[in-house]
């Protein structure tokens, strides 16, 4: 099982809510573990901050972070423009990010990892997490600012 | 064989006796340090985080030098291609979405991809279900048929 770094209390995220958060998100990034050229998984808020990193064996963890960091930027960058998903090329690997609600998944692969089964493996996984309507509660109210971010 | 089709190969280390000096790049030890008769090239690249058409070349190169060979053509076909039972599993799955014209469809998206059901590459299985399940427009009915072709995929 690959090592999974969750939320610790902060800010919103304490008692009832954290726990909420941490077993949806613990559940998502499990499913992880069964995707074929997965090395690196983010789930951030939909201000970019990261809320939990699963990441290989074969990724440092410092490496993971500071991956995360940049996707973290990129989120930022990209709000205020509404969408669904993205691919793209990070160095030599694959990055595939979707939202999840209020919140992204983003999911750093091999480059030759099939694409198709990493969106069907984040469509499958993504559900429990998306359709939370609690925890996306507990997510929208965590923004403070309004960044367009819906569901296309 | 082209560079391309070596993703599905298996490779094993060579039996005839080499001689002389041989210098590897670390590249291609990467690949030979994973070849084990039994995963395919496409298999070790993505274990090792090699582009495919790289870890192909590399495998090439030391085909010619004769440091590998194919471990049977009876072994890199099973490994590569999907058996017809699968192909029932997503028909079956898919007809509890859509109704009776599930084969149809699969047979139709097999076209497009430009395989034949008796030698669909297995490293293709993902694309194939999810270009069927965007037939399904019940967006709960298509996740339930993605989990369970992921499922099924993983057992293959």
């Amino acid at each position: 099982m690959a090592p999974t770094i969750l939320q610790e209390p902060q800010g919103i995220w304490s008692g009832a809510r954290l726990m909420l958060l941490n077993k949806r998100a613990w559940a998502l990034l499990q499913e992880m573990d069964k995707l074929p050229g997965a090395q690196v998984a983010f789930l951030c808020d939909a201000r970019g901050a990261v809320l939990a990193v699963w990441y290989t064996t074969e990724v440092a963890r410092a490496t993971a972070e500071r991956v995360g960091a940049c996707i973290a930027n990129l989120f930022t960058a990209f709000a205020g423009h509404s969408f669904r998903e993205i691919e793209i090329l990070f160095g030599d690997r694959l990055v595939y990010a979707r939202t999840l609600g209020n919140a992204f998944l983003a999911i750093v692969c091999a480059p030759n990892t099939s694409l198709s089964l990493v969106r069907m493996t984040c469509n499958v996984a993504a559900a429990p997490f998306e359709t939370d309507k609690e925890l996306q509660g507990h997510l929208a109210s965590g923004q403070k600012v309004d960044i367009g971010i819906r569901l296309g | 064989m082209s560079a391309s089709r070596l993703t599905h190969v298996v490779f094993k280390l060579s039996s005839s006796e080499l001689t002389g000096e041989i210098n590897l790049k670390p590249e291609a030890w990467r690949i030979l340090s994973q070849v084990n008769g039994t995963r395919t090239l496409g298999e070790i690249a993505q274990a090792v985080g090699m582009a495919p058409e790289t870890a192909s070349q590399i495998a090439e190169t030391l085909l010619k030098a004769r440091i590998l060979e194919v471990a049977g053509e009876g072994a890199s076909s099973i490994a590569a291609t999907v058996d017809a039972a699968f192909f029932k599993e997503i028909a079956r799955e898919l007809a509890r979405a859509i109704g009776p014209l599930a084969t149809v469809i699969i047979e139709d998206a097999i076209a497009a991809l430009g395989e034949k059901p008796d030698s669909f590459p297995r490293e293709r299985l993902a694309e194939l279900v999810e270009q069927v399940s965007e037939e399904i427009r019940e967006p709960n009915k298509r996740l339930r048929f993605q989990q369970v072709m992921l499922e099924a995929i993983r057992k293959v």
